[in-house]
């Protein structure tokens, strides 16, 4: 479903993301690991199209969106939830669920409602400022907000940094459903390594900009030498 | 002070509160979205005063005229944002700098259509007794009008999808971009808006001060003071300093002199940006 | 910029160099010549320019050299202007009155510059709303000194006049008596101005040259690196204003007693702007620029008022076609011809080759570095009491408490920080740093509390600070880079030369001494910075993931390096690689939900299951 080759980015001319070539196939969950500064958080801002795409291409659904502009790259039905969350500070929570529904010229009143449903959590909170939530409710926002469109994949940049233990049960539970019940793609940026082994089929290694290994489910866990050498455990 | 005095005197602030408001809303809905310092700003509210004034020229009734004056304005803003600021976002001096070259040229422009001289737009609406004072029912009305479209922004921004779209853009461009906003569109469109603010401004003031090519010049130093002063939030900000500094300036000046009272402005301005940089917004929990 | 993008970031050549100083010679002396063949007419309008060209250069120094944008120039111009036409009318039957004007004029402009910095700078005002504030204070002395129309609005004899502006002032007659005791002719005048400016144009010179200039340039580049190498921004770049203040004071008096008149028309708007495009127009930061922009644009205007009264519209036109197409001005296209013209054969690879860091430090680096407390005058002792501690640190950003109470103390040594992302050792270091305001508890650096000290105060106590993200000053060279490390604390220009030099060979950057720092590699770039905090002498250093970024090579060459800097100085080193911690063999410490959870060797640590865990996210383990 998302096939990235030979991709070469970063900011004005220096390159951070050198030579990456993945996949995420369809309903499939891919962890992407590595310490940082690696580039991780680069190659998926290459892939929304916040960065431009030096060399290379992004395939989804056999699309090219190298060229895309980032306004059209989630049409194609890919959605972000970016490091740190990125929720619009001074938008209400529904105002936060909205935006996503306009933006994407969906029906505005269904969509948000079933979002709800699935994340009851935030009911209660729908008329507070998006700036005032704490970093594990701001994540279910920034969870909710990506599945607004419907997504066919989502890219999740270290969803569980600066939340809470109770909260990241949470999201590991509501992303293996969401991915199995409505068949949503995931690729997941991680540090938390039980987080990955629990949730995902297959885990890329990134190390200095380019992908080192690719390991199976529940290797990661048990590749001591990865971890060392890879991930400065 | 007998009742007319004490009325007399509120009318006056309110009027002087409601002129700041008018001539900065359409700068700080620019500045407080796009991040964008528009020095042509005064020659819009100047566009906005000639287009009421060739209208009612060219036969429509006054209130109608008024009305046109926001529609060119807006058209010639979304112009000028399509032709020359869209290459300069992010670059804010040479924005600065652009949008001066504009101002050069509009106001040239005028002076060749027009001439030069002062154009008269008499006041409409004649007066009223209150007491010992006379007072201009034109100035309650400018009053009313100017709360009346600090309420319209307030509708458009907060009520509309374009405005929903429009905040998130302005806090977060790239996550917003993300989502499937079209930046580029908005921004247009929100500059489009601050330029027909700032024409219906030019409109309303049209015939309380002088039909001129030089008077956005007037303007323009009061305006930015109001936005600085104002902070990061487009209403909230600006129309409470409108209203800060609009009374200052009028009770001074009513208790000393004009002179005294454009001293108190400055004053004031900078003492309340030492102690809060960032504006009088610059905290607040407010959206908009 | 596109030029030096194609000469792989080398710093001018030294012809490109010869071909720069020698402009401004060419200027005074063709401006001298001009005077002798001139008529008077011409010699009127030359002499405005030049004053202009003062005007102008007083915006370069502020803006190019030290990165301020002001539009607030033209309101110490106006302001000394009129300053000049009180104090000359006032004293008009003095003799040398007009120079007791000339001089006042130039302290009001000074003055005036020193309150709006003072209340800028110390208010942490910059950029956007500093350009925006200084506009604002221009256009609202319009309306000020405009409102002066009532003859009441006077200084003694002399009148403000309102929008007709003040009429009568005497123009400038040196006043020593014999030579210059009656007012200037014409011709005098104008080589006067000529004079004075080239006298001025050289002292703005020798400053940019000076220590005073390469730090301001510091500032202009990257003023957090400034602040945390130990310098106090806020007083630099106040001083830096006062000085435009003062030399715009100096041209505003002079436009008065040039025209012997003066009106509120200088603090418009247009005049304002017109400062920033004869900058512009010329070239900012080049300093004759600002004379050779005056003279292009006036000089159009002038050949087009002579042609077409539309002069404002063109000139608007050309405005906009000149931002649009041409920013960076005229004289940068002169010297990007001119480097082309000059430039070395040598070959420009760019500088990926892999620097080998030394593991010994430098016999001339440690020679000079402190030895225990001989910098401060404290009564600490080394083993006494730790060097840093911390006693209930804590901070919350918005109801997420990221550091909640820690208290450690760091004896003399090295010391490892670790924990996983969002443990709060990065706030924790922020703390140290003093980028952020703890909401509890202390901070003691060798037994002083230095809590409430910001960074560039912890820096002049002999904290060494190396942020996450490389921070140098990118557009100023590698050498540069360490001068301006070294000269922060031993405040010796010759000293700091030689101390930069010594870094160089430390860092393994001899080659790229006059390489634009922002053309290196990420790693060199971090190991420049580490120069840097080295090259300031420090005896506590904070390092906060240095070696982000880097491949395992430059990790293990990083070690080394921390290693060998670790017997001169103490060094606390926030990391997230394990290898790394690893290599370097220190005490650790581990955060965890922003409490410290451990501390012990890396033996200890790594028997610790809980440890282990807390990395690897399981749930298992025991709350620490």
């Amino acid at each position: 479903m998302l096939q990235v080759s030979g991709l070469h980015s970063g900011y004005g001319h220096k390159t951070v993301v050198n030579d990456v070539s993945l996949q995420v196939g369809s309903g499939e969950v891919v962890g992407l690991v590595g310490r940082n500064g690696v580039g991780k958080s680069t190659l998926l801002n290459t892939i929304m199209g916040i960065l431009p795409v030096q060399q290379g291409s992004i395939l989804l659904n056999e699309v090219d969106i190298s060229h895309q502009p980032s306004y059209r790259r989630s049409s194609y039905g890919v959605a972000y939830v970016p490091q740190g969350r990125q929720i619009f500070p001074r938008l209400s929570v529904l105002d936060n669920l909205r935006v996503a529904a306009i933006a994407a010229k969906q029906n505005l009143g269904s969509c948000v409602e079933e979002v709800l449903a699935e994340f009851p959590a935030l009911t209660p909170k729908l008329q507070s400022q998006g700036g005032s939530l704490s970093g594990g409710q701001q994540q279910i926002l920034a969870l909710a907000r990506a599945l607004i469109i419907r997504p066919k994949l989502m890219l999740l940049d270290e969803p569980t940094e600066g939340v809470q233990p109770s909260i990241v049960d949470v999201i590991l539970e509501k992303l293996g459903e969401i991915n199995k019940r409505l068949g949503i793609g995931i690729l997941l940026v991680e540090q938390n390594l039980e987080f990955i082994d629990v949730l995902a089929d297959r885990v890329y290694v990134m190390d200095k900009g380019t992908v080192v290994a690719h390991l199976p489910a529940g290797a990661i866990m048990n590749d001591k030498r990865v971890q060392h050498e890879y991930l400065g455990v | 002070m007998s009742w007319d005095q004490i009325l007399n005197l509120l009318i006056s602030a309110l009027f002087s509160i409601a002129t700041l408001a008018l001539i900065s809303l359409g700068l700080a809905v620019v500045f407080g979205m796009m991040k964008i310092i528009n020095l042509a700003h005064g020659e819009f509210l100047m566009l906005g005063a000639f287009a009421t004034l060739t209208a009612n020229r060219l036969g429509l009734p006054l209130w109608l005229s008024m009305v046109c004056a926001p529609v060119v304005v807006g058209v010639i803003g979304l112009v000028l944002e399509r032709g020359i600021i869209r290459h300069l976002y992010g670059r804010i001096i040479d924005t600065m700098l652009a949008t001066w070259g504009i101002s050069l040229v509009l106001v040239q422009l005028v002076v060749i259509a027009y001439g030069p001289a002062t154009q008269g737009l008499a006041t409409p609406l004649g007066s009223f007794r209150l007491g010992n004072y006379s007072v201009s029912a034109y100035s309650l009305f400018l009053v009313a009008a100017a709360g009346g479209l600090v309420v319209l922004t307030y509708v458009l921004f907060m009520r509309t999808k374009y405005g929903l779209m429009a905040r998130a853009a302005s806090q977060l461009p790239q996550t917003a971009s993300a989502l499937g906003i079209n930046a580029g569109r908005i921004n247009m469109l929100t500059f489009a808006v601050g330029s027909a603010l700032s024409g219906a401004a030019g409109a309303l003031l049209a015939p309380v001060v002088g039909v001129v090519p030089s008077m956005g010049m007037a303007f323009i130093a009061k305006a930015f003071m109001t936005v600085i002063v104002g902070g990061p939030l487009v209403l909230s900000g600006a129309m409470s300093a409108a209203a800060l500094l609009g009374s200052v300036d009028n009770v001074v000046s009513y208790l000393s002199t004009p002179f005294l009272g454009q001293g108190a402005l400055l004053v004031i301005s900078i003492v309340l940006l030492r102690l809060m940089p960032n504006g009088l917004s610059g905290k607040w929990r407010r959206q908009l | 910029m596109n030029s030096l993008a194609k000469s792989g970031g080398r710093a001018a050549t030294k012809s490109t160099r010869v071909a720069r100083s020698a402009v401004p010679y060419a200027v005074a002396v063709a401006a001298l010549l001009l005077g002798l063949v001139l008529g008077q007419f011409d010699l009127v309008r030359l002499t405005l320019w030049v004053i202009f060209g003062l005007l102008a250069l007083s915006l370069d120094w502020v803006w190019g050299q030290g990165g301020i944008f002001s539009f607030g120039q033209t309101a110490f111009f106006g302001v000394a202007g009129y300053a000049y036409g009180v104090v000359a009318i006032n004293m008009q039957s003095t003799q040398g009155g007009t120079t007791v004007a000339l001089l006042s004029a130039v302290a009001v402009g000074a003055v005036m510059a020193g309150l709006l910095g003072y209340f800028m700078f110390y208010g942490r005002i910059s950029d956007v709303y500093l350009a925006i504030i200084t506009l604002a204070v221009t256009l609202v002395l319009l309306t000020f000194f405009g409102s002066t129309a009532d003859p009441k609005y006077a200084i003694g004899a002399a009148r403000f006049g309102g929008y007709n502006g003040m009429t009568g002032i005497p123009p400038l007659a040196l006043g020593i008596p014999g030579v210059f005791d009656s007012p200037l002719s014409i011709k005098a005048t104008y080589f006067f101005m000529v004079i004075a400016a080239s006298v001025i144009f050289f002292l703005v010179r020798m400053l940019v040259r000076a220590p005073v200039g390469r730090i301001l340039a510091a500032i202009r580049e990257n003023e957090l690196r400034a602040e945390l190498l130990g310098y106090d921004v806020r007083r630099y770049k106040l001083l830096a204003f006062i000085v435009g203040g003062a030399i715009a004071g100096f041209a505003g008096a002079m436009y008065a007693a040039w025209g012997l008149f003066i009106n509120p028309a200088v603090f418009s708007l247009a005049q304002a702007a017109a400062v920033i495009i004869w900058v512009l127009v010329g070239g900012r930061g080049t300093l004759v620029g600002a004379f050779l922009g005056v003279v292009v644009v006036e000089g159009l205007s002038t050949a087009l008022g002579g042609v077409t009264s539309q002069t404002p519209l063109i000139l608007g036109v050309i405005l906009i076609l000149i931002v649009l197409f041409v920013p960076n001005g005229l004289v940068s296209l002169w010297s990007r011809a001119a480097s082309r013209l000059g430039r070395n054969a040598r070959s420009t690879a760019a500088s990926n080759s892999i620097a080998v860091a030394h593991g010994t430090v430098d016999t001339a680096v440690s020679d000079r570095l402190p030895r225990a407390s001989e910098r401060t005058k404290t009564q600490w002792e080394a083993g006494a009491t730790p060097i840093l501690e911390t006693t209930d640190l804590a901070i919350s950003f918005g109801g997420l408490q990221a550091v909640a109470g820690v208290t450690l103390g760091f004896d003399q040594g090295m010391h490892s920080l670790i924990g996983p992302n969002g443990a709060g050792k990065s706030t924790f270091f922020n703390l140290l740093v003093g980028r952020y305001s703890p909401s509890n508890g202390r901070i003691r650096y060798k037994g002083r509390d230095i809590t409430g000290l910001k960074p560039h105060q912890r820096a002049q106590l002999g904290i060494g600070i190396k942020l996450q993200a490389a921070s140098i000053f990118g557009q100023l060279s590698v050498h540069e880079n360490l001068w301006l490390a070294a000269y922060a604390c031993c405040r010796d220009r010759n000293e700091a030369h030689a101390i930069a030099n010594a870094m160089l060979r430390q860092v393994a950057l001899e080659a790229d001494a006059h390489r634009l720092a922002a053309y290196l590699s990420h790693g060199s770039q971090q190991w420049l910075e580490i120069g840097m905090v080295l090259a300031s002498r420090p005896e506590l250093v904070l390092l906060d993931e240095p070696t982000s970024g880097m491949t395992r090579e430059e990790t293990r060459q990083t070690a080394d390096l921390v290693k060998g800097l670790s017997k001169l100085a103490t060094i606390v080193v926030v990391e997230h690689d394990m290898e790394f911690v690893r290599e370097l063999g220190a005490p650790i410490a581990v955060f965890h939900e922003g409490k410290l959870f451990r501390r012990g060797t890396l033996g200890d640590l790594r028997r610790d299951e809980d440890v282990l865990n807390i990395y690897l996210g399981k749930r298992s383990h025991v709350a620490g």
